[in-house]
């Protein structure tokens, strides 16, 4: 992937929009990461922090930032060097599942990764899974075993992907988990260093713009989650839990699921589950109106629902929907922030993207079977969307995967989810019956073998 | 040992020749494995075919490549010229002129597009043309050509280009092609076509001489009457004429005057517009008309009196309605080509959408127990497809200040789609064209006709006018040097001219390496 310039914080001359960001303690990354954005777009922006909650309910202690989020990252001023060195980064190759399939398979089986990365060589125009799934009607192998993420991320080995397309090397890709209050830190100086001000006095009347990224407990069930408790892991939790270090760990346990990850110094954990004695509830609940005209000259951005999508901050970016929110305002006079005809547009697609980031995240608890009866009754809730019963439909019947344009999931992340939940298509593209048996028998094992003895070669990452 | 599962259908038919039923044929021929399935096309000499779609798209190349069809073969075989782009002219107002190009402008910078800046810096220095930005752009102007370089840091791999070619000969060496590879092909008439009582498929056609053919699965190339899909099993037609006007055509072929051009033309008229496709040795010509506008007679006479050379056969009037079947795929038999639907040549979509259905086919190639699940994506993606073409389409006419006859005043005050006046909107207040991740035109494209046609953005985004006020004079002399790089690339090129004079030659071949991609744009920037 390439990066692009970094950018560079621009003052312009005439005067820019003002932007009021308002945050709390449980939203502090999302509204951070607004702020940092916003102001080094060369907009005025002042940060108000309330306090509203006792709990850390919104922010975890850890976030998982996607390659596509690195790249966001690097673009604000904030290299990979300092999120390893100051936010704890660790290298994030692969999610882990653990206990998804508990009605399916052996304990000790049930243990899956799925890779960021595409999985084995398309061929010929043709998907790799195409090929996959014709041989796995005579031989045992699963998508897994192609993805030179997971063979690292197994073996606890990683080295940076190189850009030439002829080494197996240019397939990893990879991502980082950071510590989310030095990952604020880092958000923080940029926005400072653009000229944002960190006012508490300041109010929505005196800005153009106030964006409210706020946690908030609304529950209006259109957007339904699996879950109705959250809490952290006590240290002890975390440190008796199995983890791999460049997964992001998602086991489910008798309390609900417990995400957990490695930092270079520090474990965190957090728990999903329907423990009614916890005092905090997160609640279920839609961006109803993204955009919401509440004044003359004023706009209101409200966040419940990004804040909904299974309260991890690091999903919140893959919507990208504060780029977009970036885009749209980032107009030459104030009052043109007023024109409804932006905020319809930043409805439409907003609500497209989230909607598409949902459907992506729901997949895998469509297919899970956990333990026990409370956790399967909470996801017996969730029904999917039309777009995904089609999905469900046409891939498990051909292979085929739609291109949705509001899915920003790649095709591949989507195969390895639902291949990793034991999921493979009843049928392939008939083209790959072209293929002799030995043709499909080499070309598997050559790009097994090859994946293996790559994976083999690269040294083990710090303990 | 692997056994093959056992795949229902055995036998494809398809209904028609022509582009459409012969691209179809040496696809399937050529990409699935002929153990499994038989091929017959069936098709009557005595109906003719369309035959005027004859400039085509990038992709075309990358559907020779999946065939294995060899470049310089197809180049002879179809007196090929080359093609980077469309030249529209008087579109806008009369006497202007602009192309569309395959290929971008300029680079974006910190995610923002390129057309900001160049909004913002010819504030300050009007003389500044989008032209310039444009490699191919400026190759057309210059009337030159050469093959995109493979380095994607060079200037030189930023663009892409496609074919003019005579239709009717490309039909015809597909034709030999899938012959040689099994694909059966009978000729006659069908005059009847038998469906199964159970769930209504179509079981087989009955020809004239009273032979059957019987099938498993049916592609109806018939062209617009829809044989199949429509007479047969009653599809339906979405029609779209009052968003696209013109309901007919009158083509000819006519003598070049000089050499030919690397691009078409699309030269709009008092009632529609007119096409002049560059082949080796004929020019294509073409006048797309509303026929509550111009009669058949001043359409003819208009076309006659516009040719660059002299006719070399009788002109050929066609009759059409823009729009879609409802359901090109419809239990047993998908519709391609002609027989889908149609939206007139404007952008040279016709060629390119039969390849997208045909490709779409193999991929969700059916059995019986999945024809309906794979039915309902295919009509998704194909719905999806048109319905954003068709807009980029609208976008031509609408987007004018022309007032001079009826047509262009109809056009320009007509009521348009929803989702298109949202993109004029956005786009005329702020310059903003929204992304898409899918789709044949792209932000590069909508640049093209909105600046062409003089739609500039009242307003543009903050950050490009910001890092222009930052420093303009850094921000000037970039841009400078851009136009530069722009105009010395070119000028190394040679010209069209020249490239097809060494095509001739037996001993020049095309360079090696061209991977063609499913892109009108060649290599992107950003």
């Amino acid at each position: 992937m390439v990066k692009p310039a970094q950018m560079q914080c621009v003052s312009a001359k005439t005067t820019p929009v003002s932007v009021l960001v308002m945050l709390d303690q449980s939203s502090t990354l999302l509204g951070m990461f607004c702020a940092a954005m916003l102001s080094q777009a060369g907009f005025s922006v002042n940060v108000n922090k309330r306090n509203r909650h006792k709990h850390h309910l919104g922010d975890h202690s850890a976030v998982v930032l996607t390659p596509e989020l690195l790249i966001t990252l690097s673009q604000l001023g904030i290299e990979e060097s300092a999120l390893v060195g100051r936010a704890e980064g660790q290298y994030y190759l692969a999610d882990r599942l653990m206990n998804w399939r508990a009605t399916c398979v052996a304990p000790e089986s049930d243990e899956t990764l799925i890779g960021l990365a595409p999985s084995g060589v398309n061929a010929n125009g043709i998907r790799f899974l195409h090929y996959l799934t014709r041989y796995r009607a005579a031989h045992s192998a699963n998508l897994s075993d192609f993805s030179l993420n997971t063979l690292c991320a197994q073996r606890g080995v990683f080295t940076h992907p190189v850009s030439d397309p002829r080494s197996v090397l240019s397939t990893l890709e990879y991502g980082l988990m950071v510590n989310t209050e030095a990952l604020v830190e880092l958000l923080r100086e940029v926005a400072i260093r653009c000229g944002a001000g960190f006012d508490a006095s300041a109010k929505s009347m005196e800005h153009n713009l106030t964006i409210d990224c706020c946690f908030s407990d609304i529950d209006d069930g259109n957007w339904p989650l699996p879950f109705s408790t959250y809490r952290r892991l006590s240290e002890a939790e975390v440190s008796a839990m199995s983890v791999l270090p460049l997964c992001h760990n998602q086991a489910w346990t008798e309390q609900g699921l417990a995400q957990t990850c490695q930092l270079k110094t520090s474990r965190h954990g957090q728990l999903f589950g329907h423990q009614a004695e916890y005092a905090f509830a997160v609640g279920n609940s839609a961006p109803p109106e993204w955009v919401v005209s509440a004044e003359v000259g004023q706009i209101i951005l409200n966040n419940q629902g990004l804040m909904r999508y299974l309260a991890d901050q690091g999903l919140l970016f893959y919507a990208g929907i504060l780029q977009l929110l970036s885009d749209t305002i980032a107009r030459e006079a104030p009052d043109q922030l007023s024109d409804p005809v932006l905020h319809h547009y930043f409805n439409r697609t907003a609500l497209q993207r989230y909607s598409g980031c949902y459907d992506t995240a729901m997949l895998r608890f469509y297919f899970a079977q956990p333990h026990t009866e409370a956790n399967r009754r909470g996801l017996s809730q969730y029904q999917p969307s039309s777009e995904l019963t089609h999905l469900f439909d046409l891939y498990s019947q051909s292979g085929v995967l739609p291109e949705y344009e509001h899915y920003e999931a790649d095709t591949h992340w989507l195969e390895n989810s639902l291949a990793a939940l034991g999921q493979y298509p009843q049928g392939h593209d008939l083209m790959v019956d072209g293929l002799s048996e030995q043709q499909l028998d080499t070309f598997i094992t050559q790009i097994r073998s090859r994946l293996n003895a790559t994976a083999q070669r690269l040294p083990r990452i710090e303990e | 040992m692997f056994q093959a599962p056992k795949h229902p259908i055995q036998s494809v038919v398809i209904l028609g020749g022509g582009t459409a039923g012969w691209m179809t044929a040496a696809a399937l021929v050529k990409l699935l494995p002929q153990s499994q399935l038989t091929i017959t096309l069936v098709e009557s000499d005595a109906i003719g075919t369309v035959g005027v779609g004859e400039a085509t798209l990038p992709h075309l190349r990358y559907f020779n490549q999946r065939l294995g069809i060899d470049e310089r073969q197809f180049i002879r075989e179809t007196g090929a010229t080359f093609k980077l782009g469309i030249e529209f002219s008087h579109w806008g107002r009369q006497g202007d002129a602009y192309i569309h190009p395959f290929g971008d402008y300029g680079k974006p910078a910190n995610g923002v597009n390129f057309h900001h800046f160049y909004t913002a810096a010819k504030r300050s220095d009007p003389s500044l043309s989008l032209d310039s930005f444009s490699l191919p752009v400026m190759a057309c102007k210059a009337k030159r050509f050469d093959f995109p370089s493979t380095d994607p840091q060079s200037l030189l791999s930023t663009y892409s280009y496609a074919y003019h070619i005579d239709a009717g000969q490309y039909a015809r060496f597909l034709r030999s092609f899938s012959e040689a590879l099994g694909v059966t092909r009978i000729e006659g008439k069908v005059v009847d076509v038998i469906t199964r009582v159970s769930n209504g498929e179509v079981a087989a056609l009955t020809l004239e001489n009273g032979d059957r053919i019987d099938g498993d699965f049916f592609v109806d190339c018939s062209g617009f009457r829809g044989q199949l899909i429509e007479q047969t099993l009653h599809a339906g037609y979405e029609d779209w004429s009052h968003w696209l006007p013109c309901n007919r055509a009158v083509a000819v072929p006519s003598k070049h005057a000089g050499d030919p051009l690397p691009y078409t033309k699309a030269i709009a008229r008092e009632a529609g517009w007119q096409w002049q496709i560059p082949l080796q040795h004929r020019m294509g010509n073409g006048l797309v008309y509303c026929d509550e506008y111009m009669t058949a007679q001043q359409a003819e006479d208009s076309l006659l009196n516009a040719l660059p050379g002299a006719a070399l056969a009788q002109p050929n009037h066609l009759r059409f309605c823009t729009g879609k079947r409802q359901q090109s795929w419809l239990k047993n038999c998908v519709a391609i080509g002609l027989s889908s639907g149609f939206v007139e040549p404007l952008e040279s979509t016709s060629i390119y959408l039969i390849q997208a259905a045909v490709m779409k086919l193999i991929e969700l190639m059916p059995q019986r127990a999945n024809m309906v699940v794979k039915g309902r994506e295919y009509n998704r993606y194909f719905d999806h497809e048109m319905t954003r073409i068709r807009d980029f389409l609208i976008l031509h006419y609408h987007a004018t200040q022309r007032d001079d006859s009826a047509f262009w005043r109809y056009c320009k005050t007509m009521l348009i789609p929803d989702s298109l006046q949202e993109k004029m909107t956005l786009f005329t207040r702020y310059g903003m064209i929204e992304p898409y991740r899918y789709g044949l035109f792209l932000e590069p494209s909508w640049v093209a006709v909105y600046y062409g046609q003089g739609i500039i953005p009242q307003s543009v985004d903050a950050r490009a006018v910001a890092q222009h006020q930052h420093d303009t004079g850094a921000a000037t002399a970039a841009m400078a040097e851009l136009a530069k790089q722009v105009d010395e690339s070119v000028m190394q090129l040679p010209t069209h001219a020249a490239w097809l004079n060494r095509l001739h030659s037996e001993h020049t071949p095309v360079p090696a390496g061209q991977t063609a991609s499913a892109s009108l744009y060649g290599v992107r920037h950003g």
